[in-house]
């Protein structure tokens, strides 16, 4: 049974993860910021980066790095184009 | 009726009076024992954060009116253990009782928070609102920030006469309460994150 002391305490972290959810300055988990840099690390040593290029940087399973990406692609983080060479890849490009 | 918990109550006091105490502490070893070397001219600069008004702020808003005892002994034991010698030469007549002011300014923000609907109902003292939503607390700091600067000072002049308070001082107090209280929360945001960061602590959100 949760006390009414636990209620409290626990009303004091959900206020604290409001305030952060609203600033979402770090709402991402350690997988998640090492994909980022390997995209922004990518990027800036070769000047593109495509979905392969993560995978095999970052040695994070596929799905993770779909996910991942979906997810940073919601939050206006990266943007996913079509590469003009290839019409089946797709390259990342940080938002500005 | 509101049934009284005792162990709860036992429980908050300790948490209140040890937050507050830590607080005041930090605030006071960073002003006037100047540990941070931050070389103050003004003596008074330091009150324009004045971190205690954080933990008033959150301890009444989170864990109600349980908390209320053991906050006005840490408001008036504070000052009395960490400067002592100060306190008993400089600190002017009805401080202990200006911190009752103090208290009552962020009570009534509170209630007035509740009283404009925050809380859906019929309005009561007993009645919880809920803080999760940090707007309502930004709120409360804000109003308590200015009802305590007008409060506390209004009680201190008219018990001493000798003192005249301008309204320097009070904005003083206004400005100090407010910042410190953010500040305050600003911090236990930035070790929440680092712990959440860091996988000390679960989010609640999972």
């Amino acid at each position: 049974m949760t006390t009414n002391y636990k209620k409290d305490l626990i009303n004091i972290l959900e206020m604290l993860a409001n305030i952060e959810r609203d600033l979402n300055l770090a709402n991402y988990n350690e997988t998640e910021k090492k994909i980022y840099y390997t995209i922004a690390m990518s990027i800036s040593n070769n000047g593109s980066c495509n979905i392969t290029d993560v995978i095999l940087e970052s040695r994070f399973s596929r799905s993770t790095v779909y996910k991942t990406i979906k997810k940073f692609e919601k939050a206006n983080l990266i943007i996913v184009e079509q590469s003009r060479n290839d019409k089946r890849e797709f390259n990342l490009v940080l938002a500005p | 009726m509101h049934k009284f918990d005792l162990p709860h109550f036992i429980k908050v006091s300790i948490t209140v009076y040890v937050f507050y105490m830590f607080l005041y502490g930090t605030w006071y070893f960073l002003h006037i024992q100047d540990f941070a070397n931050l070389r103050l001219d003004n003596e008074w600069t330091g009150s324009l954060v004045f971190l205690p008004h954080g933990a008033r702020v959150l301890m009444v808003c989170f864990f109600r009116y349980y908390s209320l005892p053991a906050l006005y002994l840490a408001d008036i034991t504070g000052p009395s253990i960490m400067n002592h010698e100060q306190y008993n030469v400089n600190y002017v007549e009805g401080s202990n009782i200006a911190a009752i002011g103090c208290i009552a300014a962020v009570i009534l923000s509170v209630e007035l928070i509740k009283w404009s609907r925050v809380s859906e109902g019929k309005f009561s003292f007993f009645k919880p609102v809920n803080f999760k939503n940090y707007k309502f607390l930004f709120l409360v700091v804000v109003l308590s920030s200015l009802l305590s600067g007008v409060i506390c000072n209004s009680i201190i002049s008219i018990i001493n006469d000798q003192v005249s308070i301008d309204v320097l001082t009070v904005l003083r107090f206004m400005v100090g309460d407010f910042l410190g209280a953010i500040t305050v929360i600003a911090l236990m945001w930035i070790v929440f994150t680092t712990a959440i960061d860091t996988r000390l602590i679960l989010s609640p959100e999972k």
